[in-house]
């Protein structure tokens, strides 16, 4: 099917330009595919389509009168369910806000929003965002599109499983622990995760922290590259922003690949990676280490970040949902109560060890780019597991401590806070994406960016790598 | 009593000198050497130096000159690097008895910075047992004095450089603050400093690299002096989580300010920090005399009510960080403010930090909100005239008992906690004859901005004799021959 819906952002926006693809025609295109195959998937939450409608006929008029057209102008875009949308239902996927509908919204969508993009519908999310099997009491499990009966990743789920169908061209996501990269990977489409305060925020209730971090969600790196050079901007709301020399984001310039040192690690030499992940990714390897100067097997010392994520993330729940808690515990998850138990049980000597031990872990990472120009590893480590299992608790007969155990691949660089993109690399041997995490130095972004065009580009010559796309006709109702 | 000798010339000018052949750094070298031989037996502000290396570099960066080579922005200025700062064989104590013999054999990254940016390490400058206190003072070495009156403090954490710089022993010093360490010591001395946007000046060492607490930032005796050294201490790096990338040779790039322009907001006190009534006449008086040049100029508090709060926790987590192996296998040779912190630090509860650090983003997002309407914030710079050297803190504030030892820091230590810009610049004397100053603050990463702001108001303050910066008498503090 070759559908207006399919087209890349960039094409999309380039056609709105010079007004050969209306923005109506568009979104009526994203309308209809949502409604074609989201009764199966079940990736939008909230929609907004009257609204969306008018916001389109008011970008093609302004198309027409030969207005200033901004860099996302007439575009769909869909938001993850965390972040909070004027009029329009948002829920943080938890039953305590299943009715609340913001009377603003958060500045990465009225940035977004005043860029020209279109609000059209919300995206699914787990309860407050905790754990990567997108499910909630209020709308229910996400599916993935390549087997609807298993996980699509999460936690920004619906944002993944929406572009991998093609329901949204562009998708907000969020990431503390992988929240943008595991469904990206899971689904075969693109995210990044940059240096945190290069995407502002005015949300965290801890300013100094490397978890939260929004980004953008696309098909292609360069898709998601436009939308970053939209959210990356300098606004000391958030403790972390810092003033930009230029966003130098749209339009990313390739790397020659050929001038790279490359570090590539299974399992960060820490993670417990499942053995049929473990051969994929050596295989995948074995396809593309020759486009590098030099690849080498090695990884940063990561042997205390595992500690040091959870004191952080338990400290950061016990923080946030301590009125929820002693309130309404009986509403709360299992996830968000696990966290906030585990909480209640540090130490004032925990706390100064682990906010120690991550700066430990930034100078170390620090240290591995003076050798290595990128790391590149997996981003999941397991192939995705039936939605009605709330996280995996084993791998390979070793059973796992806790819900974010099976996460470690992406936690572990979210401590240190270096920037990642994650693309898609063929299949895995159970027949769904698998994705790669480009990681490099901090406020490297753009160069990051730039190897995961690079890739991207050698990647779609061999069907062994190219980005894998889910069978649309098979999940139409 | 201006004394005119190589020693006193300004950074800048020396600089420019140097540039033009006009002046050696051999020269000014000797120059320092000589007033510190002179004033450090009475003052007690450089404790190690190292003449013999720093002589060679003087002639080597002679050399470079007459060579005609390419020469770094600092090239040939002399330099005191505050004792908290591992210098490559250069004795290192941190104040502490643990440490007092010990030679790093590298050097930190400000300081290498530095001496890549041209400067020559003369000496260390006095330090309280790691930083710890606004009282120049330790087993170690003893204590510094105030130049103005030796009975007095000198103020700190950095004290010994606040000291060295007032007396021309050094026309440059690094300084580092968590709760006013560079602000007070240059309010007390009469010179410059600036608590840089956090991560602007990186550090390898900074243990809790998360945070707006600890930052290392320049001393000396002018505005432009300080812009100088900036330069050669900011950078981007992949050592400090805060730090980013920036232009760091614009740092030194002075902006030209119109102060007519400037939407400027006075607080005496931020809304509740002790400060004492004579400091707040002074500070009202010289406020009053130059309001009318600012484009507005308006009273009016920022929102710091749970601040005490929050940097007491926060103090407590970072002591439990740096001292807690220490307190653990040295506790017997700590001193009294670090043991004292340490120990209120073991007993915070997880709730408790939970708490501080959430609120700590709260009062940071509420003071960007205060600042939606002004260009800079300016308040006093001290919350008492200098005290007796053998205090270990100010006591009572207004006839008010001060809990412990950094409760009289509010006025410094509640802006920490939002990591904004800050010079502290002197303002003339107080009634009781030393040295007073104000903070000025700027908007986040308003590094540039708010030392132009300062170089503006330095200039006017200079041309009235009241209000021009202060220099106590050399050759009264001068050793007996």
């Amino acid at each position: 099917m070759a559908e207006l819906c399919e087209l890349t952002a960039i094409e999309a926006r380039r056609m709105i330009g010079d007004k050969s693809l209306s923005p109506v025609d568009l979104l009526e295109s994203c309308i209809a595919r949502v409604e074609a195959v989201n009764p199966t998937v079940n990736a939008v939450t909230a929609k907004a389509y009257d609204r969306a409608r008018a916001e389109a006929k008011e970008a093609e008029a302004a198309v027409l009168r030969g207005d200033e057209l901004g860099v996302l102008h007439g575009l769909p875009l869909g938001v993850k369910d965390l972040l909070q949308t004027e009029g329009i239902l948002t829920t943080f996927g938890s039953l305590l806000f299943k009715d609340n509908v913001p009377d603003s919204d958060e500045s990465i969508v009225a940035t977004l929003r005043s860029a020209g993009a279109i609000v059209f519908c919300k995206t699914n999310t787990p309860e407050f965002g905790a754990g990567a099997n997108t499910t909630n009491l209020v709308w229910g499990a996400t599916g993935n599109p390549f087997d609807p009966a298993r996980i699509c990743g999460g936690s920004s789920g619906g944002s993944a499983v929406a572009l991998a169908t093609n329901m949204s061209p562009l998708c907000t996501g969020s990431d503390t622990g992988g929240s943008l990269r595991i469904p990206a990977a899971i689904c075969g489409v693109v995210s990044h995760r940059s240096t945190p305060g290069l995407v502002p925020t005015e949300k965290h209730g801890f300013g100094f922290t490397t978890f939260g971090v929004q980004g953008p969600m696309a098909r292609n790196v360069d898709d998601a590259a436009m939308m970053l050079s939209v959210m990356a901007r300098f606004d000391p709301v958030d403790p972390l922003s810092s003033p930009m020399r230029q966003n130098l984001f749209k339009g990313v310039p390739e790397v020659d690949l050929s001038k790279l040192k490359v570090a590539v690690s299974t399992d960060l030499g820490f993670a417990i990676v499942d053995k049929r992940i473990r051969a994929t990714f050596e295989e995948r390897v074995g396809l593309f280490k020759s486009a590098f100067k030099e690849c080498i097997w090695s990884e940063p010392d990561l042997s205390t970040v595992r500690k040091t994520n959870w004191v952080l993330r338990a400290l950061q729940y016990l923080s946030r949902y301590k009125t929820l808690y002693e309130t309404r515990a009986d509403e709360l998850g299992p996830n968000v109560k696990s966290n906030y138990e585990a909480g209640q049980k540090l130490s004032a000597e925990d706390i100064a060890w682990a906010t120690t031990e991550q700066t430990n872990l930034y100078r170390e990472m620090g240290r591995f780019f003076e050798d290595v120009d990128i790391l590149i590893c997996p981003t999941v480590a397991v192939p995705p597991f039936p939605v009605e299992q709330r996280y995996c608790d084993e791998i390979d007969g070793q059973k796992l401590d806790d819900y974010v155990e099976w996460m470690a691949l992406t936690w572990g660089l979210t401590i240190p806070g270096n920037p990642v993109t994650n693309i898609p690399c063929g299949l895995e041997p159970t027949g769904t994406p698998f994705g790669l995490q480009v990681c490099g130095r901090h406020h490297d972004d753009r160069f990051i960016l730039g190897v995961a065009k690079s890739l991207e580009r050698l990647f779609e010559r061999d069907p062994r790598t190219a980005r894998p796309l889910p069978d649309i006709e098979k999940l139409l109702v | 009593m201006i004394m005119n000798e190589p020693c006193d010339l300004t950074a800048v000018e020396a600089r420019r000198l140097i540039g033009r052949k006009r002046l050696s750094p051999v020269e000014l070298l000797e120059s320092c050497i000589a007033r510190i031989e002179m004033v450090n037996p009475t003052i007690n502000a450089v404790v190690a130096t190292c003449y013999d290396r720093a002589r060679d570099e003087a002639r080597t960066a002679t050399e470079a000159l007459l060579r005609g080579d390419d020469l770094p922005p600092l090239h040939g200025l002399p330099l005191g690097v505050k004792d908290l700062s591992n210098t490559e064989g250069l004795r290192t104590t941190y104040g502490s008895p643990i440490y007092a013999d010990f030679v790093p054999d590298k050097d930190e990254r400000i300081v290498a910075s530095l001496r890549k940016a041209g400067a020559i390490v003369v000496g260390k400058t006095n330090t309280p047992e790691f930083g710890a206190g606004g009282n120049t003072n330790n087993a170690v070495y003893g204590a510094t004095v105030n130049p103005f009156d030796t009975a007095r403090t000198a103020g700190g954490s950095s004290g010994g450089s606040a000291a060295a710089l007032a007396t021309g022993m050094l026309p440059i010093c690094t300084g580092s603050d968590t709760g006013g360490s560079l602000r007070r010591p240059a309010t007390y001395n009469g010179v410059v400093a600036l608590r840089p946007t956090v991560g602007l000046v990186p550090s390898d060492r900074r243990p809790l690299g998360f945070t707006n607490y600890g930052t290392l930032g320049p001393m000396a005796r002018t505005v432009g002096d300080v812009a100088l050294l900036l330069s050669g201490m900011a950078g981007g790096d992949n050592i400090d989580p805060l730090s980013y990338p920036h232009d760091v040779d614009a740092l030194r790039r002075i902006e030209e300010i119109d102060l007519g322009g400037l939407r400027v907001a006075v607080s005496e006190d931020l809304g509740g920090a002790p400060v004492d009534n004579g400091l707040r006449k002074v500070f009202r008086d010289t406020l009053a005399h130059y309001s009318s040049v600012f484009g507005s100029c308006v009273d009016k508090d920022p929102d710091f009510t749970t601040a005490n709060d929050v940097f007491w926790i926060l103090r407590g987590v970072y002591f439990v960080a740096n001292q807690k192996e220490r307190y653990d296998n040295h506790r017997d040779q700590l001193g009294p403010n670090v043991l004292f912190n340490t120990e209120a630090g073991l007993k915070m509860t997880v709730e408790e930090i939970a708490w501080a650090e959430a609120e700590q983003t709260r009062i940071y997002r509420n003071f960007q909100s205060y600042f939606e309407n002004f260009d800079v914030l300016i308040c006093p710079g001290a919350p008492v005239p200098p005290f007796p050297v053998d205090q270990r803190a100010p006591e009572i504030v207004n006839g008010v008992k001060m809990e412990h030892y950094i409760s009289a820091s509010a006025i410094s230590s509640w802006l920490t906690l939002t990591g904004h810009p800050v010079v502290a610049l002197p303002i003339g004397l107080d009634a009781t004859g030393t040295p007073f100053g104000i903070q000025i603050v700027g908007p986040r990463h308003g590094d540039r901005f708010v030392m132009g702001v300062a170089h503006a108001l330095e200039a006017l303050l200079s041309q009235n004799e009241l209000t021009r910066r202060p220099i106590p008498d050399i050759r009264a503090l001068a050793v007996e021959a």
